[in-house]
């Protein structure tokens, strides 16, 4: 296996939500760290959605066509929980609140198969951060793209009221050749 | 509690006066497209929706305590007779309830 190469480094300011492609056959595997990942209002958690080349790079996947499967817990909560959910159209990209001092989303997500059409594409996405309570919270979760499409990024946005914005986000993409 | 289809129209009024949204593709910044504000009309409905339905778990499993403060609670009911771990769950639930 070779080692990761570096494809880009993006700092994005506010904006309802942010973009990250890259992902081509040049790669079997990419690796996504997202750093700093900060919300404009507290008590929100960021989802996301794969996009695709068609009509235009970065448009997202809208069906309802992922399972996701994680592992929740909190500091300040007692009992780490499990979840899932299938056929859903917005996964979660981290399933902890974020505290209202803001200080942001730290995440790695591993990506497979994503540019091969004849594959679905699946991920595993870990969060950690300062979450509500101003208490450390993680995320551990696997989602699964049910439909056999080119993935050609990732599109992050915050859940909440309309006005909830991504206010900003440090993201470093890298590819992984597996021979 | 509200329907999905009136949580629709709270969202469509919200989005609307959030206007105008932006979005950054790899470091380029346009404003949403009419499809890109549908579909954050949508969003922001099923997240109340998801929020209104769903929130009193996390609430519930915060005010239940801990396995263990609750198996010293039932031992303590058990010696004394008395039923403080029964009423602290019911408490907990009266005061989260499940949406109807």
């Amino acid at each position: 296996m070779s080692a990761l190469v570096k494809i880009s480094e993006q700092t994005f300011t506010t904006a309802a939500d942010i973009t990250i492609t890259g992902f081509t056959t040049d790669y079997d595997i990419y690796y996504l760290n997202v750093q700093k990942a900060r919300t404009t209002q507290g008590n929100a958690y960021l989802e996301f959605r794969f996009t695709t080349n068609t009509p235009s790079a970065g448009t997202p996947i809208t069906d309802s066509d992922y399972q996701q499967s994680g592992y929740v817990g909190h500091a300040a909560f007692t009992s780490p929980a499990a979840w899932s959910s299938s056929g859903t159209n917005s996964p979660k990209w981290t399933y902890i609140s974020q505290n209202n001092n803001g200080e942001g989303y730290y995440n790695e997500a591993w990506i497979f198969n994503p540019a091969d059409a004849t594959q679905e594409t699946t991920m595993l996405v870990t969060a950690t951060g300062n979450a509500r309570s101003d208490a450390v919270g993680h995320m551990f979760t696997s989602v699964r793209l049910t439909q056999n499409s080119v993935v050609d990024g990732i599109q992050i946005y915050p859940s909440g009221g309309a006005s909830y914005s991504v206010q900003e986000a440090e993201v470093y993409l890298y590819g992984l050749k597996t021979s | 509690m509200a329907t999905l289809e009136e949580l629709t129209v709270e969202a469509q009024a919200e989005v609307d006066a959030a206007k105008p949204l932006m979005k950054n593709v790899d470091g380029e910044v346009r404003e949403l497209t009419e499809e890109e504000y549908a579909q954050r009309v949508i969003d922001t409905a099923n997240s109340k929706w998801e929020i209104q339905q769903f929130s009193y778990k996390q609430l519930r499993q915060a005010g239940y305590g801990s396995i263990a403060d609750q198996l010293d609670m039932q031992y303590w009911d058990a010696v004394n007779g008395t039923t403080t771990w029964k009423d602290h769950i019911a408490q907990v639930k009266s005061d989260n309830p499940k949406p109807e």
